[in-house]
């Protein structure tokens, strides 16, 4: 089955060759080169809204689909040290901004493609680096001179399109807003964690709801109120019960007090269960457990009860969506620690118990429920709103947005070119095939939606003299260009200059390699050590029978 | 040609295309369609499962139980394309109960014609969108075709066109009339309605007992707890049961407070007096705490948690039935709901608002020495079915069809239906045929191989009787082309007939969900251009291929 190699595997095979030898000079960077974009191409097709799927399978972890070129490519495991590389790039991209990892990777490798030609051309690396970061200085300046701000009653309405486009088509209009309110709720919190995911097979994309809230995987036990109303929540770190470790003293009873003993238990529990009642509390969310009695004793209070949260990091969102307080011990409790929701439910999904916190006075956090028909899909679902969380996030931080579809990108193209002229040293070949290179994401993008490419990219530059907004953009009649801003497909600024800064920093690593020194495999080293401690003990052993 | 540093642009690089890896994907996903593509309808093949260290073996024509037994260890299984098929089969049972051979089935050939599309020099993504118009308007034929159930003589025909499929009975006065499966299913069915006239599949309570015949099936209106009663010489039946569902243990030892096991409390005897007077406090404690369930009317006591032994005589002299170690808190609370009670974890405040009703508590012994209680309840909403047979292998069988078949039932009552056999898929493959004629652009033939592949559910039916593929197809043709709508493939009798008399029916919410399911994980596969396999999964692949 020849068809199961690809292109990755066939990468990952021949790095191992490079273990043998040293590479120096122009060995190293034609191996550096070749590697670099082999991986870059290897994303390609993964760009925007028609990209293609890939299929990760891997021993060590669970065999996942996705077109998200970002975790295509953190995902890799690469021996390569260029290969590497670009992985641990697109990973701190990733962390950064959280979006566009894909285009910067495409568009590194079409740079490099392009450095690789100019070298061989004669053009010393050093020159070809100088002249990207030039053209990308200048295609930033240019960048920020043609954004558009966000500003006044419109900002929402363009913040949704933001996130429509990196949605990529996943999800309709809905969704979109509720990406923009989920990340207006944060409220300028960078901290984008506190946008939780939970998902649930079944049913289907279009039912994914935000919840202004939080929700639990956990069950109320079987005595408890499943559901309540302008819900007052009190959170307990402490067990509710009597039996505690680490006390000194034993109690020692005797038989005529065994009954009395056990009502003081009762009575005990019963104090603490009315001291909750006097809080105004009517749901207690214990994060260990609540003793049986306890138990019984607040089902009678009608209050709603839940217990043994299994993870920390649940009682960190919901104090924030809520606004309580994690209360030690209930002796400690006061009203101004309870928290507020408009409602607590325990609903049954496919199987499954789940409890909805929902609709806090003053949420700081919030759960996208995704539903979704397979695992697979939920968690692909699950990394397109995520990457439109950061797409959204980082056009509020940096309030200007550029027209997407390839439309920037090939507007830059045109003006890099005049200024490439203007340039007379060297460095104007490279700014000149920085120019091209840009081009590539227009390109891919006409690739992957089926369209010919050499039509699409004439018929862009052509059309590109008089309107500026014109991209790839796949209209209602057929039409294969348009006015990418006025179809709402449109790009944070931000997510742009990372992408051309990103793109230049990774070639020039490339690029300026000129040397691979391998060290010597770990398991040859273990060896060495081994035939070394052998020796020695037979030398100790020689001059104890010298002695 | 000197050899490059890094050998794999030129050669390999040429040799390797997404072509291929399409190729396997598709390869792989027809292969697991048509591997379980007999077990579908009702003259199906059975396929016997056994484990990798034949401890353990299943015999079954479900498919969600073959997919989800399958032997990951078999490298076709460990693509995955295959993973995803099995996805597919376990959302479809999950999310409608029925359907699962029936989603593979029609994702696979969803792929066969796909893969013609892309060879013809189609782009994959086309291929998707015109799959996904196709399915949008396909959902809007079927909705639009759907007939509301008026008559129980509907959903028996529902329930029995779902359990043919998975077990038929070779007495044919078991197959109608009141005592055949699908009368049982449809009356557990009429139970558990509400009066907005929804029913929940999972109000249903499935016990089995091996033992007696498939015929001696019951639905029964209440709950059947497998426990023995605590003692021997409690009422053997209680009429008018007052019911007290306790999740509290009644003993001295608790699982927590301060009498636990490793507590710091200790209660020391110094002697044998003071032993006994110990041992008859503890008694009263017992009794006090039990007198308190008594005293508010109950005369049946059903625990989650242990019992004390030493209540059980005193409990029975006083003519009060108790229960304990009820196995999971989903019992316990399908159990209070049977009979309409409170669950009550604090004894002190018990009161008797909170007790249950039953108009019958009783023992039933099988012969096999166990003993199961039975609780009729006529005014709740909660049925019981308990599944008799011969032997484990055919009750669980028997169990998923009826599982199934509930399901499916239960999607009908509370929606609508749509006829079997076939004619659905035939209808919409016309209509879907003509709709893409409206279609301008290259989606066309995407909608066209659509329809086509609809069909695959009337030819299966088809081969798994026996009978030829392409004449059914074709007579089926034929009859719809004439406007003949409600014709189907009817796999019992072997013949094409008008399934609205011939009564095979099914329901619009399953289908909904195969169309769906089938659609979305086809569309995923041919979207897919690359599989990346780790270091040793790779090797194993290619140790595989060269046959070590």
């Amino acid at each position: 089955m020849a068809s199961s190699r690809n292109r990755f595997n066939s990468l990952r095979r021949s790095t191992t060759s490079i273990a043998k030898r040293r590479l120096i000079g122009e060995d190293a960077r034609e191996s550096c080169i070749t590697t670099s974009i082999t991986l870059c191409d290897g994303v390609k097709s993964t760009l925007g809204p028609s990209g293609m799927y890939k299929m990760m399978t891997e021993e060590a972890r669970h065999f996942d689909i996705t077109k998200d070129g970002a975790s295509v490519i953190t995902g890799l495991i690469v021996k390569h040290p260029a290969a590497r590389l670009i992985v641990e790039t697109a990973k701190a991209i990733e962390d950064e901004t959280g979006d566009g990892t894909t285009s910067t990777i495409v568009l590194a490798g079409d740079l490099i493609k392009r450095a690789d030609r100019l070298i061989g051309d004669g053009l010393h690396p050093v020159v070809v680096v100088e002249g990207y970061k030039l053209a990308a200085r200048k295609a930033i300046e240019i960048a920020s001179e043609l954004a558009i701000k966000i500003e006044g009653d419109d900002s929402d309405n363009m913040l949704t399109k933001v996130a429509k486009t990196s949605l990529k088509g996943c999800g309709g209009d809905k969704l979109s807003s509720q990406v923009v309110r989920a990340v207006r709720l944060l409220d300028g919190d960078k901290d984008l964690d506190y946008v939780s995911f939970e998902a649930s097979e079944g049913q289907e994309f279009e039912d994914t709801d935000l919840i202004e809230g939080s929700i639990l995987h956990n069950w109320t036990p079987p005595g408890s109120v499943k559901r309540m109303e302008d819900a007052k929540i009190c959170v307990i770190l402490n067990p509710i019960k009597l039996e505690r470790a680490g006390y000194l003293s034993d109690i020692n009873v005797s038989s005529s007090d065994m009954e009395s003993h056990y009502n003081k238990e009762e009575e005990i529990l019963r104090e603490l269960v009315d001291k909750v009642r006097e809080s105004g509390a009517n749901v207690l969310i214990s994060i260990q457990d609540i003793d049986v009695r306890a138990q019984g004793m607040l089902a009678m209070h009608g209050i709603m009860y839940l217990h043994k949260i299994s993870k920390f990091d649940y009682v960190r969102h919901l104090c924030l969506s809520t606004g309580a307080n994690v209360v030690p011990n209930i002796w400690n409790l006061k009203p101004e620690d309870l928290g507020e929701a408009r409602l607590v439910e325990e609903r049954k999904i496919s199987e499954e118990e789940l409890i909805f916190i929902e609709g806090g006075s003053n949420p700081k956090a919030c759960t996208f429920f995704i539903r979704a028909g397979t695992p697979k899909v939920i968690k692909e679902h699950k990394r397109n709103i995520n990457s439109a969380i950061h797409s959204v996030s980082n056009a509020i931080i940096d309030p200007y947005v550029l027209p997407g579809g390839g439309a920037i990108e090939v507007e830059l193209a045109a003006r890099l070119k005049k200024y490439a002229i203007s340039i007379e040293t060297k460095e104007q070949l490279a700014i000149m095939a920085f120019a091209e290179a840009l081009e590539v994401i227009a390109k891919t993008l006409a690739q992957n939606s089926g369209l010919d490419v050499i039509d699409t990219i004439v018929d862009l530059r052509a059309r590109h003299q008089s309107d500026k907004n014109i991209g790839v953009c796949i209209g209602e009649d057929e039409s294969i260009v348009g006015n990418t801003l006025a179809a709402g497909i449109i790009d944070p600024l931000r997510v742009r200059t990372q992408m051309l800064s990103g793109a230049v920093e990774v070639s020039e690593l490339i690029l300026l390699a000129d040397g691979i020194l391998q060290d010597k495999l770990r398991d040859s080293k273990e060896e060495e050590r081994k035939q070394k401690k052998v020796s020695n003990e037979k030398r100790m052993e020689e001059l104890k029978e010298m002695m | 040609m000197q050899k490059l540093p890094l050998d794999l642009y030129p050669r390999e690089m040429k040799r390797i295309t997404s072509e291929e890896v399409k190729a396997s994907n598709f390869s792989v996903g027809k292969e697991f369609a048509d591997y379980i593509s007999s077990t579908l309808g009702p003259q199906s093949a059975q396929k016997a499962i056994v484990s990798s260290d034949s401890n353990y073996y299943t015999i079954s024509s479900d498919g969600k139980t073959i997919l989800q037994r399958f032997d990951l260890v078999e490298f076709k299984a460990k693509h995955p394309v295959a993973q995803l098929m099995v996805e597919l089969a376990k959302s479809t049972d999950d999310e409608v109960g029925d359907g699962t051979t029936s989603s593979v089935i029609l994702a696979g050939e969803l792929l066969r014609h796909a893969e013609k599309l892309i060879d013809l020099g189609l782009h994959p993504t086309i291929v998707a969108n015109g799959f996904r118009n196709a399915t949008d308007k396909a959902i809007e034929l079927m909705e639009k075709l759907a007939k509301p159930v008026d008559t129980d003589e509907m959903l028996l025909k529902v329930a029995r066109t779902s359990l043919d499929t998975k077990y038929i009975s070779p007495l044919p006065e078991h197959k109608e009339g009141s005592g055949s499966l699908a009368s049982t299913v449809v009356s557990a069915i009429h139970i558990v309605a509400d009066e907005a006239g929804r029913a929940n599949p999972d109000d249903v309570h499935i016990v089995k007992k091996s033992g007696g015949n498939i015929f001696d099936t019951t639905v029964f209106s209440g709950y059947i707890i497998e426990k023995e009663m605590l003692h021997p010489s409690m009422p053997k039946s209680q009429k008018k049961a007052r019911i007290a569902v306790i999740d509290t243990p009644l003993m001295v030892k608790r699982y927590d407070g301060l009498f636990t096991e490793n507590s710091q409390v200790s209660v020391k005897a110094s002697g044998f007096s003071q032993y006994r007077s110990q041992k008859s406090s503890e008694n009263d404690m017992l009794m006090k705490m039990t007198q308190k369930i008594i005293d508010v009317g109950a005369n049946v006591i059903i625990s989650r948690k242990l019992i004390d032994e030493r209540l059980g005589k005193q409990l029975a002299d006083k003519g009060v039935i108790a229960i304990q170690a009820i196995p999971t808190r989903e019992d316990l609370s399908m159990l209070a709901g049977a009979c309409g009670a409170k669950i009550v974890s604090d004894l002190g405040m018990i009161s008797s608002e909170h007790l249950g009703y039953a108009d019958n508590v009783w023992e039933e012994r099988y012969p096999d020495h166990s003993v199961f209680t039975h609780i009729l309840v006529t005014n709740e909403k909660n049925a019981t079915i308990l599944l008799r047979g011969g032997i484990a292998h055919a009750i669980s069988d028997v169990n998923r069809a009826v599982h199934d078949a509930l399901h499916t039932t239960a999607n009908a009552f509370n929606g609508k239906v749509l006829l079997g056999g076939g004619a659905t898929e035939m209808y919409i493959a016309e209509e879907l045929r003509r709709y893409a004629l409206s279609i301008k652009s290259k989606k066309q033939l995407a909608i066209n191989a659509f329809a086509d592949a609809l069909e695959i559910i009337p030819k299966t039916l088809a081969k798994n009787s026996g009978q030829d593929v392409i004449s059914v197809i074709t007579d089926l043709r034929m009859e719809h082309s004439k406007g003949k709508v409600s014709f189907g493939y009817d796999a019992i009798g072997k013949v094409i007939t008008d399934t609205s008399k011939g009564g095979i029916i099914e329901s619009l919410v399953t289908k909904r969900q195969i169309y769906k399911g089938a659609s979305e994980t086809s569309r995923l596969i041919i979207l897919s251009d690359d599989i990346i396999y780790g270091d040793v999964m790779e090797q194993r692949i290619e140790d595989k291929v060269d046959g070590k």
